[in-house]
């Protein structure tokens, strides 16, 4: 092989393989774009995950009945499992469904609860991938083996749904739960900036520009709340009105003798730890997120919100999944069994913000620490 | 040029091409891999206030253990050219699972706290030693964090924490076989 062809040919296959890493954005390209994070009230549900392990099928199977039963056929539901005999307990507790499901098999323990585990953002270009923005860890993993599978999960949906999918995981620490977004806010939960605030963060202007630069809408860090996840006590409704829990609704449907703040012996109502919490603090924590929406320039609307004295066990009607078809709203709403009257005044508010009700019994669930919307997480929307 | 020449010239450069393009594409190529590798922890958190800089550190340089009472090293250092007296309060606190289908661990409980006071001179540097009077309990996480007193109180503001630690013994992760 004489000299000058090798050398020749040599440039020739730089020249082209720089062409073809060029073209296609090659391996040291940095995270693809995204767009805005999801809204969470705006557009048709297309695309849900799900997870199932059959550890909590007594916590979760009259949830994703009644939910996965009242959803229609356009709507994929991807059902994340440990296994695939996990995805048949699966099948055969929900019956027969108008609604497309498919299993993600993990391959490893999770726990039931989706909607933390990561955000969606939108493609940046129409037709492109959904990122998956997955937290940097997850809270509790270390004595929590089920977590510690949760944090693989938003790489199992993507590595199953490639390429229209992808994962990316933040140098943040947060829940999903800990984002309430509509097509123009973000509003932020305080615990997001106290988990991340010198851990993972200098400032809170370092902390903002990122979540800014990340979520793609306007950010509204809360500085007062309770501590819980934001779909426990707020839901952005659509055409800038907020629905805010409000404690002091709620006492009206509670027995008297269950209700007085300085009750001293705890109390077993609806099997709320140590009773149901009317306290100022507690009151004045909800009343402070409606003054902070108001300030963000939203129209509030409260509604009943039960919280325990736990603080983490709500009876909440604002963990809600929205759908929007045209001009046709509808809501997943939760209600539990034994406070018919405060199913029924909750439902009259979202009636009269113009949304049709598709009630979920989430008596099951709501000891655990979360409800419908902490079970369900929206992949993408129309 | 001859058809020999081309043919080198054609082999040598879908070589180069082929090596070229696999020795960059190695590794990072399956789908839905995370597009990046978050960025180092901030090794040492700090709480400045009143021109003291302050930090916390185990004093026994090693982790704690169930049942210990921990003793840590505060370390006050003034930044300012000035005289500083500040204050801070210093709070530990516990979480655990309520159970191991919960959504979230349970709401902190305080453990311990202690108001401090110091008073230093320009740039000087103190390291005060705090021992925590309780008993650490088993299968929690545990915070230690450093606010400003009159801020709000714990648990819902916890300030900044400052070390971050379990007492659960860790579990291997149980494998489960996938069909997939």
């Amino acid at each position: 092989m004489s000299r000058w062809q090798t050398i020749a040919g040599v440039i020739i296959g730089l020249v082209v393989a720089g062409g073809i890493l060029a073209l296609t954005g090659g391996p040291e390209r940095g995270p693809l774009p995204s767009g805005p994070i999801l809204s969470e009230c705006d557009g048709h549900l297309r695309e849900l995950v799900l997870h199932f392990a059959s550890s909590a099928k007594e916590i979760v199977a009259p949830v994703y009945r009644d939910f996965l039963r009242a959803l229609d056929r356009v709507v994929g539901v991807h059902i994340v499992c440990p296994d695939r005999p996990a995805f048949d307990v699966f099948l055969a507790t929900v019956g027969p469904l108008k609604c497309r499901v498919s299993p993600i098999l993990a391959g490893h323990p999770i726990t039931t609860w989706s909607r933390d585990r990561w955000v969606a953002l939108a493609p940046a270009v129409a037709g492109g991938a959904t990122t998956l923005w997955s937290p940097r860890g997850e809270a509790g993993n270390e004595i929590w083996p089920a977590r510690a599978g949760d944090e693989r999960v938003g790489r199992d949906i993507a590595a199953a749904l490639a390429p229209s999918v992808l994962a990316r995981r933040s140098g943040l620490y947060f829940d999903g739960g800990d984002f309430l977004a509509d097509s123009d806010t973000v509003f932020l939960m305080p615990r997001l900036l106290q988990r991340n605030l010198q851990q993972t963060v200098c400032s809170r202007e370092e902390f903002l520009g990122i979540m800014s630069r990340e979520l793609k809408r306007r950010i509204i860090l809360l500085d007062e709340a309770p501590d819980h996840h934001a779909g426990m006590f707020m839901a952005s409704v659509g055409s800038k009105t907020m629905l805010v829990g409000d404690p002091s609704l709620a006492r009206e449907f509670i027995p008297a003798e269950t209700s007085r703040d300085n009750q001293a012996a705890p109390n077993e109502f609806m099997g709320l730890p140590v009773g149901p919490d009317f306290t100022p603090q507690t009151q004045h924590l909800f009343d402070a997120v409606a003054h902070q929406c108001e300030a963000a320039g939203y129209r509030v609307v409260r509604i009943p919100v039960l919280p325990a004295h736990d603080g983490r066990t709500y009876l909440t009607y604002v963990n809600v999944l929205m759908d929007q078809q045209a001009s046709r709203r509808l809501v997943y709403l939760p209600f539990y069994r034994g406070v018919e009257p405060l199913n029924a005044a909750a439902r009259e508010v979202w009636e009269s913000l113009g949304y049709e009700i598709r009630p979920v019994d989430c008596t099951s669930a709501y000891r655990h620490f979360g409800c419908l919307h902490c079970l369900v997480n929206v992949l993408s929307r129309s | 040029m001859k058809t020999k020449d081309m043919l080198t010239i054609t082999t040598v450069a879908l070589g180069t091409t082929t090596l070229t393009v696999a020795a960059f594409w190695a590794g990072p190529i399956e789908a839905g891999a995370d597009a990046d590798t978050p960025p180092a922890k901030i090794a040492k958190s700090r709480l400045v206030t009143q021109g003291v800089e302050f930090t916390l550190a185990s004093a026994a340089g090693r982790p704690f253990k169930t049942g210990e009472q921990p003793e840590f090293e505060l370390t006050a250092l003034n930044v300012t050219s000035q005289p500083a007296n500040a204050s801070l309060c210093v709070i530990m606190t516990a979480s655990s699972p309520a159970d191991a289908l919960s959504r979230v661990i349970r709401l902190p409980n305080v453990l311990w706290q202690q108001e401090q006071v110091v008073t230093l001179q320009p740039n000087e540097t103190k390291v005060i030693a705090l021992r925590a009077s309780t008993n650490l309990p088993p299968n929690s996480v545990i915070s230690v964090a450093l606010r400003e007193p009159g801020q709000k109180a714990a648990p819902f503001l916890p300030g900044i924490v400052a070390l971050s630690f379990s007492t659960a013994v860790p579990k291997a992760l149980p494998t489960v076989a996938s069909t997939r």
